[in-house]
C-alpha cells in the first residue's frame, strides 16, 4: 500500500497500537504480520520471492558463520548470485530480450522480434535484494554475527517502513534495534509524527504539484516552449524527484520512531552541496554507502597496483552500476556515467568542499554549478528515452523558443509556478535551518500542537490528492 | 496522556479552521463567479425551464439562451459545464427533476470524450455542499472513493479544490469577480483562432463504455418517462481538427438515435465549422460564434417542438442580456 493512501492512514495506528500491546518477546511477530500485510496489499503472490530469498540469506549466513575458508565464499557467491539473478530477472529480463531481437536484427538483417511478456517488478526489490546482500557480505567479513532467530532475520529485510523504498539498512544499525526493548515515549512518538507529517508535505505538497506540470511539459517538450521547458528541467523537476523520495524517507524514518526504532536519514540537504562528490555523499545516502562499501572500495582496493588510475576506474564502475541499479535503459546509464566524468574531474583537479566554502563566493558559484549539473543530468533520468532526452537538450539549446510570455501571459500558469517555486523556497530554507530543531526536539505541548496543526493546515489545504505514486516505487 | 493531549487538540482544532475554510472556500467561489453555476442552479435554484441544454465545455459556452429563446420562445438554461461527460449531464438532469416541474426539451450536447467514464466526476469539488441530495450522494459514493469522507467528514472536501478554484475563492473574498460573464448559464468566450492553422490531430481512442451505454439509456428512459422531448447534438469544431474515434462515436450515437427515435444534429460539417472568426479555438466557438449557432440551433430546434408552449409569458427583455 501507499504511504499517501487511507489504508495507510487506517493501517498506521493500527499497526503501532498492536505493537506497544504485544508484550515484548512477541513483539516481532505483529511486526512481521503488519509487513507481510504491508507488502501483500500490492501483489500478493510476490511476497513468496521475498520468503524465498530471506530463507536463502538466512541459511547463507548460518552457513557462512559456521565454516571456514573457501566454503564460506563459495556461499557468499551463491547468495549473491540468488539475489543478483532475481533481481535481474524481473528487473532486466524483458530489456535484455528486446535488446537482443534487436542485436540479432542488425547481425542478420532479418527481421527478430523475440518473444517475451512484460514482467511485473515486485515492488521494493532492488531495495531488499541490496539489503540481504549487504547481510551476508558482513557476516562474511566478520563484521556481523549471523542472525539466528530466522523471524528477526525475516523482520530485518520486511520490516514495513523501509521495506519498499529503503533506506538501505546495514544489518549493525537495523538488526539489534529488533531486540531492544521499545518503552511508550510520548515525546518520541509525537516527533515520530511530526516528521512524517513533513514527509507527507514533502510528498503531496511539493513533489506531486511538481509533477503536474513536469508530466504537462514532458509529454511534447519540444512544443512546450523553452521558458517552460528551462523552469522545468532546472527547478520543478529536480524538487519533484527529491521531495518524493525525501518524502517517502521522511515518512518511513517517522514511522519506525514513532515505534522506537531509528533508521538512516537518507537525504542531508543535497542542493547545497558545493561538488558533485559532496552531494552523492548527501542524497540517497544509504544506497551510496552501499555502493561505496561493496562496489567502490573492494574494486579499488583490488586496482590499487594502477595507482590513480584505479580510483577512476572504481568510480566509473560504481556509478555505471548504479546508474544500472535505477533502472533499464541507456538513460540511466549515461545519467551514471555523466556522475562518473564530474568526479573524476574533481578528483584529478582535487576540488575539494572544504577549499571552496572558505569563500561565500566560490562557495554559491559551487552550489550553482552543482545544482545545474545534477538538473541536466536528472534529464535522463525522467526521459522515457535517449530520443525525448535529446528532444528536452534541443529545445533548451538548439532550436530554442524562449518567450517569458509563455509563463507571464497566461495567469494560470503564472499562479500554479508561483505557488510551486513558494512551496520550493520555503521547504528549502526550513529544511536547512530549523527542521532538526522543530521535527526532532520536544517543545511544550502547545508548541507541539501548534506546529502540528501548520503542517496539518499546510497538507490537507494544499495538498494534491488525485495521483501518483512514489517516482523511487519503479526501481 | 500527554500523546493522547495532543492527538485530541491536534484533530478537534484542525477540524475546526479545516471547516472554517471549506465554508470561507464556498463564499469566496460563489462571490467570484458573475454566472450562475449550473450545479446550483439545478440543485436549489426555482426557476422552471422549458429547454435544458445539457454538456461539456462545448455546451457552456456554444449555446446562448438569450438567442434560442428570442427564436424559439420558450425559457431556456444551458446547464453544460466544462469537463461534464455522460455521468454529470445525466445527473444534472435528475437533480433538476427532483425539485422542478420536467422540461418540454432536452438538448443534449456530446463532445467526443463524453463517453469516457475513466474520470467520471471533472470537479468533485462542485458537488460538496450537495452531498444530502440523494442523486449526487449516489454518483459521488459510486465513483469517488473519498466520497464516503465527504460524507461524515465535511471538512475534509477542502483537499479535492484544485489551484485554480482555490485562487478564485481567495479572490471572490477580495470582491474580485471572474472577467466573462454570461447569461442563464452560458459563459462568453473572447479570442479569434487565427491562422497559420495547422492540423489537430487528436489519436485518443475513446468508446462508449457499458457504464456510459447504461447512464446513456437511463437519460433517455428519464426523458420518455417524463414526456420530454429529447435532441442530441454534436456541436461545432473547426473544419481542421481531427479525431481518431469521431467515426465511431458518432456512428454508435447515430444508431442509438434511431433505436429511440431521438434526433441527432450533427453540425461537424456546417458551414460555420469553416469560419476561424467564430472560434476562439479550434474546438470552442467564440461570442459571435455561439451567437450564430444559437440562433442556427434554435430553428433547427423548432422544427421539432413547434407545439410546445412556454410554461411563462414574456419573460425577458433586452436589459436581461
Amino acid at each position: 500500500m501507499l504511504f499517501n493512501s487511507l489504508q495507510f492512514l487506517a493501517f498506521f495506528p493500527v499497526i503501532t497500537a498492536l505493537y506497544f500491546l504485544t508484550p515484548h518477546r512477541f513483539r516481532w511477530i505483529t511486526l512481521l504480520l503488519g509487513s507481510c500485510y504491508f507488502y501483500m496489499a500490492y501483489v500478493p503472490q510476490y511476497v513468496l520471492i521475498l520468503f524465498f530469498l530471506i530463507l536463502v540469506d538466512y541459511i547463507a549466513g548460518l552457513t557462512i558463520s559456521a565454516s571456514k575458508g573457501r566454503k564460506r565464499k563459495v556461499v557468499l557467491l551463491i547468495s549473491i548470485a540468488c539475489n543478483i539473478g532475481i533481481l535481474c530477472f524481473f528487473k532486466y529480463f524483458t530489456y535484455i530480450i528486446a535488446n537482443s531481437g534487436f542485436v540479432l536484427h542488425i547481425l542478420s538483417d532479418r527481421n527478430f522480434s523475440l518473444p517475451h511478456q512484460n514482467i511485473l517488478l515486485p515492488i521494493g526489490l532492488s531495495f531488499h535484494t541490496f539489503q540481504a546482500i549487504s547481510y551476508t557480505i558482513e557476516v562474511y567479513r566478520k563484521k556481523q554475527k549471523a542472525e539466528k532467530h530466522l523471524g528477526i532475520y525475516a523482520l530485518y529485510i520486511m520490516f514495513y517502513p523501509q521495506l519498499l523504498a529503503g533506506p538501505i539498512e546495514s544489518p549493525q544499525n537495523l538488526l539489534p534495534q529488533f531486540t531492544q526493548r521499545k518503552s511508550f515515549n510520548s515525546n518520541r512518538i509525537i516527533s515520530g509524527l511530526k516528521i512524517m507529517m513533513f514527509g507527507f508535505i514533502k510528498k503531496v505538497v511539493i513533489a506531486d504539484r511538481m509533477g503536474f506540470i513536469v508530466n504537462q511539459v514532458y509529454q511534447n517538450p519540444a512544443n512546450a516552449g523553452s521558458m517552460k521547458l528551462l523552469l522545468t528541467v532546472l527547478i520543478f523537476f529536480p524538487f519533484q524527484i527529491y521531495c518524493d523520495f525525501s518524502g517517502y524517507s521522511s515518512i518511513a524514518l517517522g514511522a519506525a520512531r514513532v515505534m522506537g526504532f531509528e533508521l538512516t536519514d537518507n537525504f542531508k540537504t543535497p542542493y547545497f552541496s558545493v561538488t558533485t562528490i559532496e552531494f552523492w555523499s548527501r542524497w540517497h545516502i544509504s544506497l551510496n554507502n552501499w555502493f561505496r562499501n561493496y562496489v567502490y572500495k573492494p574494486l579499488a582496493m583490488r586496482l590499487r597496483w594502477m595507482g590513480r588510475l584505479s580510483i577512476l576506474i572504481a568510480v566509473f564502475v560504481t556509478f555505471t552500476l548504479s546508474g544500472i541499479w535505477h533502472g533499464v535503459g541507456w538513460t540511466f546509464i549515461l545519467f551514471g556515467i555523466m556522475q562518473a566524468v564530474v568526479i573524476s574531474i574533481e578528483l584529478y583537479f582535487k576540488i575539494k568542499t572544504s577549499e571552496l566554502s572558505k569563500s561565500l563566493l566560490h562557495k554559491t558559484a559551487g552550489i550553482a554549478a552543482t545544482c545545474t549539473f545534477i538538473a541536466l543530468s536528472l534529464v535522463f533520468f525522467r526521459s522515457v528515452n535517449l530520443h525525448q532526452s535529446m528532444e528536452v537538450f534541443s529545445a533548451l539549446f538548439v532550436h530554442t523558443n524562449y518567450r517569458t510570455s509563455d509563463i507571464v501571459g497566461n495567469k494560470y500558469t503564472l499562479i500554479a509556478y508561483s505557488i510551486a517555486i513558494s512551496f520550493v523556497i520555503l521547504t528549502m530554507v526550513f529544511e536547512k535551518y530549523s527542521a532538526r530543531a522543530v521535527l526532532y526536539r520536544n517543545h511544550t505541548l502547545q508548541k507541539e500542537v501548534s506546529i502540528s496543526l501548520v503542517m496539518v493546515l499546510i497538507l490537507l489545504s494544499f495538498g494534491v490528492f488525485n495521483s501518483l505514486s512514489f517516482i523511487y516505487f519503479q526501481f | 496522556m500527554r500523546l493522547i493531549k495532543y492527538i485530541l487538540l491536534v484533530c478537534t482544532i484542525s477540524a475546526g479552521l479545516l471547516s472554517a475554510l471549506v465554508v470561507f472556500y464556498r463564499k469566496g467561489q460563489s462571490q467570484f463567479f458573475k454566472v450562475e453555476q449550473p450545479v446550483k442552479e439545478m440543485l436549489s435554484g426555482t426557476e422552471n425551464f422549458d429547454v435544458l441544454f445539457l454538456g461539456s465545455s462545448r455546451m457552456s459556452c456554444h449555446v446562448n439562451p438569450f438567442f434560442v429563446d428570442s427564436i424559439t420562445q420558450l425559457n431556456s438554461y444551458n446547464a453544460g459545464h466544462s469537463g461534464f461527460n455522460i455521468i454529470e449531464m445525466n445527473l444534472m438532469l435528475q437533480c433538476y427533476l427532483e425539485r422542478h416541474i420536467p422540461p418540454k426539451v432536452v438538448v443534449a450536447d456530446f463532445a467526443i470524450n463524453a463517453f469516457d467514464t475513466h474520470h467520471p466526476i471533472y470537479s468533485p469539488v462542485d458537488y460538496f455542499e450537495y452531498m444530502y441530495d440523494r442523486n449526487v450522494a449516489n454518483v459521488m459514493l459510486k465513483y469517488h472513493e473519498r466520497a464516503h469522507l465527504w460524507k461524515y467528514l465535511p471538512f475534509m472536501q477542502l483537499c479535492e479544490a484544485d489551484e485554480m478554484q482555490k485562487v478564485q475563492a481567495v479572490m471572490g473574498l477580495l470582491g474580485k469577480k471572474e472577467r466573462l460573464g454570461g447569461y442563464r448559464g452560458y459563459t462568453y468566450n473572447e479570442g479569434v483562432l487565427m491562422p497559420p492553422f495547422g492540423t489537430y490531430n487528436d489519436e485518443s481512442n475513446f468508446t462508449i463504455t457499458p457504464d456510459a451505454l447504461k447512464i446513456l439509456d437511463h437519460l433517455i428512459a428519464t426523458c420518455s418517462k417524463n414526456k420530454t422531448k429529447l435532441i442530441f447534438t454534436y456541436s461545432p469544431e473547426f473544419y481542421l481538427v481531427h479525431h481518431k474515434s469521431e467515426a465511431r462515436i458518432v456512428a454508435s450515437l447515430q444508431a442509438i438515435c434511431n433505436a429511440n427515435n431521438i434526433p441527432f444534429l450533427n453540425y461537424r460539417q456546417s458551414e460555420l465549422c469553416r469560419q476561424n472568426a467564430l472560434f476562439a479555438d479550434p474546438l470552442h466557438l467564440n461570442t459571435k460564434g455561439a451567437e450564430v449557432y444559437s440562433k442556427v440551433l434554435a430553428c433547427d430546434i423548432n422544427k421539432y417542438v413547434k407545439d410546445v408552449n412556454s410554461v411563462h409569458s414574456a419573460y425577458y427583455t433586452t436589459n436581461d442580456y
